[in-house]
Order: structure tokens, then C-alpha cells, then sequence
């Protein structure tokens, strides 16, 4: 080849860097207002309400747009559609509004008891939106949501919902909730959706229920968002999930059950729980960090007309907490403890389930995908309509707890005035 | 073959391998995946292996063919058995294939791009901006192509598993049972006719004579080339299978992309797909130039032309409007189907098998490499 040739094409490969497409679509970063969450509502005039957090941008120097300390813009609009409130907002907002940084997608309570896939499938059909996209029912309206959302310590909303998201990592009090999740969800026939919970807490300072240290060490993560009883801090809560039948919402699990839905899931990693002491229910109470030894075997018996699903499960501890005083960190007392724990464990779980069977009718657990062994084909096992026969299937639960960790303490010493004593 | 301006190159047994895999391979950028959970659905994966077994068979007649007439390609002995005008014929089918499946992929990855990453850019714009660079690589030849492909192959291959190990955390195995899933009969009829995704490893009997080693080694890196794309297709969609699970799978329309985009691992190794983008893009482009001076090399030997270059304007040109024939990009997805994925395997094995039996049966050639 010659040495023209050579050069010509040469030329005309740098050439190519000029003609580029991406002119055609060209989208200036600063041209663009990025949504950090969307909230949807039932609309008054139109069929939505959508909500948009828009990020504010912020000049080193102080000169960008925006008000001083605000660094988000939350505008409401009505439309038919979501797209179409997003092209709304474009009359309003000077900039071209996308979703390509959208976080979290908030759905208000009233709308997803009518049925959500109608709002869902468009976002997982648009470019701009991901499938792992936190998806969040609210109690009340997601515009309210939005707006009384006031994070102390984060200033980038995305991140703030990340973080707090990320808490179900070691409390439990919410489940994976994506887009993708709840799709799945919808569309498998093997299981049902679920997607966090969260609402707005106007100040719920608690109140005398007469519970006892029983009652009260069972109830303590048991609310749903809005009731934490609580003073400061930013007003909203992430706490319990939202059970779907199909694409329509038809109930809440609590924080406390969440954590007992995750471990029949076979999601759980780890929480911090409070049980009664087995020796002085009534009185002390015992603190303990639970995380998942290893994943639970489900298995679902169909061999039977009903179908029996056993879960059993391992689970490590580590001792935070022992009010009474009693040794239970070796020998008998810890074996004693163990099994303690695991029956209470057992029993919580189960209660979850038959929770999920009597009121809700729905297999959030994906025990269903288990029954997938039993069949040769795809179509044998949708024919086997397993979301029906939920239900009525039969569960048993059998946890073993090892106490792994007492924490710093080695035993417990009693306190003088008790020696002798009791 | 006439080897008037390329009687210098003589590629490796490496390149070979190369250049077939990812002229194979190339689909699973497409909508490969989403097509066998539409056909098997959780065993959309038995699809692939069926298809690889049925493939590697059709592969050792075909290269049996090869070892009767050493030094020849397909073309040629097509001409040297069936007779100077059928010969022709069959040559003309094989190369309208090549045009019709090259211009489809050039419309298929045209609209992959503006779905995944520049939405405003028009059709015709894209479908030329991948023409430019296909010219090019046609024109400095196969030399350069193979090489391309020999050199960027191992970081193709480790980006896609990159993809594949990054979504870990999704993996959920229940989701491939039922094991037969859309059942046997229909996993056994779609594992033969889907025998079309590997046709094209014809394309080594088309560029035998480039090649530096004889028909027994052609017949390995052919071997070669299916086990390790079907490996990688196999791999791919039990993720995808397992990521986005069925039904869901059936939706989308390149899940490729969809699988790059779910990829999460923490706040900060998240929206990796961007990176991905590029090794897909440089596999179309690859894929397509491969296509396009494969047919250039065919025309060149139909018409018993000294040389390739000056057709490539002309077949760019038929390849360009083509391309731009389908209506919409359903229409397109449909029309791969129909051609590339249920009667290729007509063009790509059944042809070249059935004149390697008429070959045997008019005993045309020698086992032992003696003149036909």
C-alpha cells in the first residue's frame, strides 16, 4: 500500500471522530435537570399526580442556580402519564428534565391498591430508568413523602436513599426493593411482589400500651412507618413491606415481621433482636445480634394433596445484651438460651407465614419457585397454578441458633447487692 | 480461490479461530438470548447445546468435504462437483446469504445503538457510521481484520464474562427449572433449526485457501470455534435466565445491555454499562467487516475477478440499502428470525453437506489430497 494511502486513510480515520453521532442527541450536562426521585399519586384533574425531586446544581463559587441551602426542587404536575408529566415539566423547568439519575421511584398508597403495573412497565421500557431503581410504597402521598423528606446528614438525595436502603443489610426492616424485584415479582408465577415501606412521621412521641417486658421486647420493631415512636430526625421512615397480590397491594408486614418474612425468604442477613429472658420473661430481657449462618434449606413437599413447605435455618448470635445477670455465655445456660431463641424464632417465622396465607393470600416468600423440581416442563408447573394452593399448604419452621460471640464479657458477674440473693 | 491481491496472506491457526468466533458470536450482543427463553424457556440453554452438538456434526462433513479437495475452498469445489452452472448457483445463494445476514446485523446493531445509547441519531446516519469503518478494515483486508479480531478477542471475551461474574449477587438457579422447560420435542425442533447460529462457520470453508495450515487442522479450529461460542452463548443466557428470569426474559429486546445495566455492586461499581458499550460495538464492527469482505471475496470468485477492492463500493452500497429495507426494528428482529435462525442452517449446512454426499457418491476428490 502506498505511502499516500496510507496517510489518506489515516486522515480519514481522525476524520471520523468528527462525525460522531453523538451531535444528533447531543445533551449538555448543563442543560439537563436530573430527577433524584419520582413520586406518583392519584391525580385530581388527570389520572397522575407525579412528583419530581430535581437536583439544584451547585457552583463551587455559589453561582450556580438555586436558592442558598436548597439543593433539590420538588414540582408536582398532573398528566395521563408519567412521560407525559415529564414532558409537562419541561414547560416550567428550564431545563431538559431526565430520569437517566432517577433513584428511587415512590408510589403512593391509594394508587398501588389499584394495581401498579400499568405504572411500572413504562419505566422498565424507558432507556432512562434502571431496573435496580429502589421502588417504594408510602402511607399517604408520595408528594408528601418527597417533600417532608429533610435529610440531616446527606445532602445528595440519591444518596441518602442508598444509605438508608442499604440499612436492611443489618436491620432487616425492609426488603430488597428494585423495579427488577417487583416485576419478578408480578410476573413469576411462583411468587408475589413485595417492595419496601415507608411514610411520614409527624411526630409520634409513643404512648402507655400496658404491655409487659414480654410484650414489649416482641413489639419493639413492630411499626409501621409513621408510628416509631420517636422525637427529631428527618420525618420520614423506611420500616415494613408491602404485600402484593398480582400487581394490587393488599397489605403491610411490620418491621418486626419483615425480619421473620426475610428469614423464610431466605433473605435475612443479620438484626439486632430483643427476646424476654427464658428465666425472667416478665422482668429482663436479653439483646442479641442474629446473622445468618447459612442459607436456610425450603424445601415444598407437593407428594401430599396439601403441600407441606419445611424451612430450616441456621443462624449465628452474638450476646449483647443479659439484664438478669445470668451466665448464659457457656455450658448448659447457653444451650439452654440457643434453644430458647430458636423456638421463638421458629414460631415468629411461621406466624409470618400463615400471615401471608390467611389474610393476604399471597406467597410473597417465593416458596413456589421450589415446587419448580417437581415439573418436567415450564407449562406443567404454571398449570399447577401453585399461587392458589398457597394458601392452604401446611409449614413448619425449624431454626437452630448458635451462640457464636458473647461480646467483650466472658460471663456475667452478679451485682453485689445480689450475691447471696435469689 | 483467485488470490490476485491477497496471495501474500496466509493467516494462523489463531486468527482463524478468532475471526469465527466472532463472526459467531457476535449475536449475543442481539437479541440472542431473549430468542432462546422465547423457545425454551428456562432450558432456553439446552437450545444452544443441542444446536452445538447438531452444528459440530454438519462441521465434520462439511470439512471431510474440505479434505477431499486441499488448498480449495467451498466455493470452488462447489463448482468442481456439482458442475460449472449449479456450482454457480449455489455459490450465488451463499452469497446472497452473506449479503442479506450482514445487512440485517448492520440495521440490528445500528438500532441497538440508538436504543441503548444515542437515541436521536437517525438509522441511516448509524447504519453509514458503522460502513465507514467496515470500508476501511475491507479494504486494507482480511490480514488486518483477523488480526483485529485475534488481538481484541481476549478482552471481548473477558468483558462479557466481566458482565457475567458482576451480577453474581442476582444469581438465583431455581429460576433454570423446570429443567425442560418449554418441553423435549420443542427444545429438540428448535435445537436443530437454531443450528443456523452456528452455520456460519462455513465462513472457514469459504477462506480455506487463506489459510496457512491443511483441512485437518481447519476441521479443529471449526470444532473449536463452536465449542467455545457455545460455551459463552450457554453461559450467557443461564445469566440472563437466572438474572432476569421468565417470563420477564422474553421482554427484552437486546439483554445484553439489560444484564450490564443491573449490574450493582455497591454505591460505587454501579452504571458500568458504558464500558461494556465499547467492547460490543468494536464486536459489530468486527462482525460486520468480516461479512462484508467475506462477500466481496465471493463475488470476486463467482465472477472469476483479479480483484476485491473494487467491489466493495458496489456491496457497500447493496448492504447499506438493504439494511435500511425493514420498516421498523420488529420487523428486523423478525426477519433475522425467520432467516438467520430457522433457515440458515439450510444455506450454511445442509447445501455444503449435501454436495460433500454428492461428492462421496460421484467420488469426486480424495481423502488423501489426490487431484479431483
Amino acid at each position: 500500500m502506498g505511502k499516500r494511502l496510507k496517510t489518506g486513510i489515516l486522515l480519514l480515520n481522525c476524520f471520523l471522530f468528527f462525525l460522531v453521532p453523538g451531535c444528533w442527541g447531543a445533551r449538555e450536562t448543563d442543560g439537563l435537570g436530573y430527577v433524584l426521585s419520582m413520586g406518583i399519586d392519584k391525580g385530581k384533574e388527570n389520572i397522575l399526580q407525579v412528583t419530581f425531586q430535581i437536583a439544584m446544581p451547585q457552583a463551587p463559587g455559589g453561582n450556580g442556580g438555586g436558592e442558598k441551602g436548597r439543593n433539590t426542587e420538588i414540582v408536582s404536575l398532573e398528566a395521563a402519564s408519567l412521560f407525559g408529566a415529564l414532558q409537562l415539566a419541561n414547560a416550567f423547568v428550564s431545563r431538559d428534565v431526565t430520569l437517566i439519575h432517577n433513584r428511587a421511584v415512590i408510589i403512593s398508597e391509594e394508587l398501588a391498591r389499584e394495581g401498579m403495573s400499568k405504572y411500572i412497565n413504562p419505566l422498565i421500557r424507558s432507556r432512562e430508568i434502571r431496573r435496580n431503581t429502589f421502588l417504594i410504597v408510602t402511607r399517604g402521598q408520595a408528594r408528601e413523602f418527597i417533600e417532608k423528606n429533610q435529610p440531616l446528614l446527606e445532602k445528595n438525595p440519591s444518596r441518602h436513599f442508598e444509605l438508608l436502603l442499604e440499612g436492611k443489610h443489618f436491620t432487616g426492616f425492609i426488603p430488597d426493593s428494585t423495579i427488577n424485584d417487583f416485576t419478578e415479582g408480578v410476573k413469576s408465577p411462583g411468587k408475589e411482589a413485595v417492595t419496601s415501606l415507608a411514610g411520614v412521621n409527624e411526630g409520634n412521641k409513643g404512648e402507655e400500651r400496658g404491655w409487659n417486658v414480654t410484650e414489649k421486647a416482641r413489639q419493639e420493631t413492630a411499626y409501621l412507618p409513621g408510628t416509631v415512636p420517636r422525637v427529631g430526625g428527618n420525618k420520614i421512615e423506611f420500616i415494613g413491606l408491602a404485600v402484593f397480590r398480582g400487581d394490587r397491594l393488599v397489605g403491610f408486614l411490620n418491621g418486626s415481621q419483615t425480619r421473620y418474612y426475610q428469614m423464610a425468604a431466605g433473605m435475612f442477613e443479620s438484626a439486632v433482636f430483643t427476646f424476654p429472658d427464658p428465666r425472667y420473661p416478665q422482668t429482663y430481657i436479653i439483646s442479641m445480634e442474629v446473622r445468618k449462618g447459612r442459607n436456610p434449606d425450603i424445601h415444598v413437599d407437593l407428594s401430599q394433596e396439601v403441600p407441606r413447605i419445611q424451612i430450616d435455618q441456621v443462624l449465628e448470635g452474638e450476646i449483647m445484651s443479659i439484664q438478669s445477670g445470668e451466665s448464659y455465655e457457656t455450658g448448659e445456660n447457653e444451650r439452654e438460651l440457643e434453644e430458647y431463641i430458636a423456638g421463638y424464632i421458629s414460631r415468629e417465622v411461621t406466624n409470618v407465614v400463615k400471615a401471608a396465607q390467611r389474610e393476604f393470600g399471597s406467597d410473597i416468600f417465593g416458596f413456589g419457585n421450589y415446587t419448580r423440581r417437581y415439573f418436567w416442563t415450564w407449562e406443567d408447573w404454571v398449570n399447577y397454578s401453585w399461587l392458589e394452593r398457597f394458601p392452604t399448604a401446611e409449614v413448619r419452621v425449624n431454626t437452630i441458633v448458635a451462640i457464636r460471640r458473647t461480646g467483650l464479657m466472658a460471663k456475667t458477674v452478679p451485682i453485689a447487692s445480689q450475691k447471696g440473693g435469689e | 480461490m483467485n488470490n490476485s491481491d491477497s496471495n501474500l496472506i496466509k493467516l494462523g491457526h489463531s486468527e482463524a479461530i478468532a475471526v469465527t468466533m466472532i463472526f459467531l458470536g457476535s449475536k449475543a450482543f442481539l437479541g440472542y438470548p431473549r430468542m432462546m427463553a422465547q423457545m425454551g424457556a428456562t432450558a432456553g440453554w439446552i437450545i444452544i447445546l443441542l444446536s452445538s452438538i447438531f452444528s459440530i456434526a454438519f462441521w465434520l462433513i462439511i470439512s471431510s468435504l474440505l479434505e477431499r479437495f486441499p488448498g480449495k475452498s467451498i466455493l470452488e469445489i462447489n463448482e468442481v462437483v456439482l458442475g460449472k452452472y449449479l456450482g454457480f448457483g449455489l455459490n450465488i445463494i451463499a452469497l446472497l446469504y452473506i449479503i442479506f445476514s450482514s445487512s440485517l446485523l448492520l440495521r440490528l446493531f445500528s438500532e441497538a445503538v440508538i436504543l441503548t445509547a444515542l437515541p436521536h441519531v437517525p438509522i441511516s446516519a448509524l447504519n453509514f457510521l458503522f460502513l465507514i469503518p467496515m470500508f476501511v478494515a475491507a479494504y486494507l483486508g482480511l490480514e488486518a481484520i483477523s488480526r483485529s479480531a485475534y488481538i481484541s478477542l481476549p478482552f471481548i471475551m473477558a468483558g462479557t464474562f466481566a458482565v457475567l461474574v458482576f451480577l453474581y449477587p442476582f444469581w438465583d438457579i431455581t429460576e433454570l427449572y423446570p429443567v425442560l422447560g418449554a418441553g423435549a420435542w420443542p427444545l429438540l425442533k428448535y435445537g436443530f433449526l437454531n443450528t443456523s447460529a452456528f452455520g456460519e462457520v462455513l465462513i472457514l470453508a469459504i477462506l480455506a485457501p487463506f489459510f496457512s495450515f491443511g483441512p485437518e487442522r481447519l476441521r479443529y479450529a471449526g470444532i473449536t470455534s463452536i465449542v467455545i461460542v457455545a460455551v459463552s452463548l450457554i453461559l450467557i443466557t443461564v445469566v440472563y435466565l437466572m438474572v432476569i428470569p421468565m417470563p420477564g426474559a422474553t421482554e427484552n429486546l437486546v439483554p445484553f445491555y439489560q444484564l450490564s445495566r443491573t449490574i450493582y455492586l455497591g454505591r460505587y461499581y454501579q452504571r458500568l454499562e458504558s464500558v461494556f458499550i465499547l467492547f460490543w460495538t468494536f464486536t459489530a464492527f468486527l462482525r460486520l467487516a468480516i461479512g462484508y469482505i467475506t462477500a466481496a471475496l465471493i463475488t470476486r470468485e463467482i465472477f472469476k475477478i483479479p480483484y476485491y477492492r473494487p467491489l466493495l463500493p458496489a456491496l457497500a452500497v447493496i448492504i447499506l440499502s438493504l439494511a435500511l429495507t425493514p420498516e421498523d426494528v420488529m420487523k428486523t428482529v423478525e426477519l433475522e428470525k425467520q432467516l438467520r435462525l430457522f433457515y440458515g442452517w439450510i444455506i450454511t449446512f445442509f447445501l455444503p453437506s449435501s454436495v460433500g454426499a454428492a461428492a462421496y457418491l460421484l467420488k469426486k476428490g480424495d481423502r488423501r489430497g489426490k487431484k479431483a
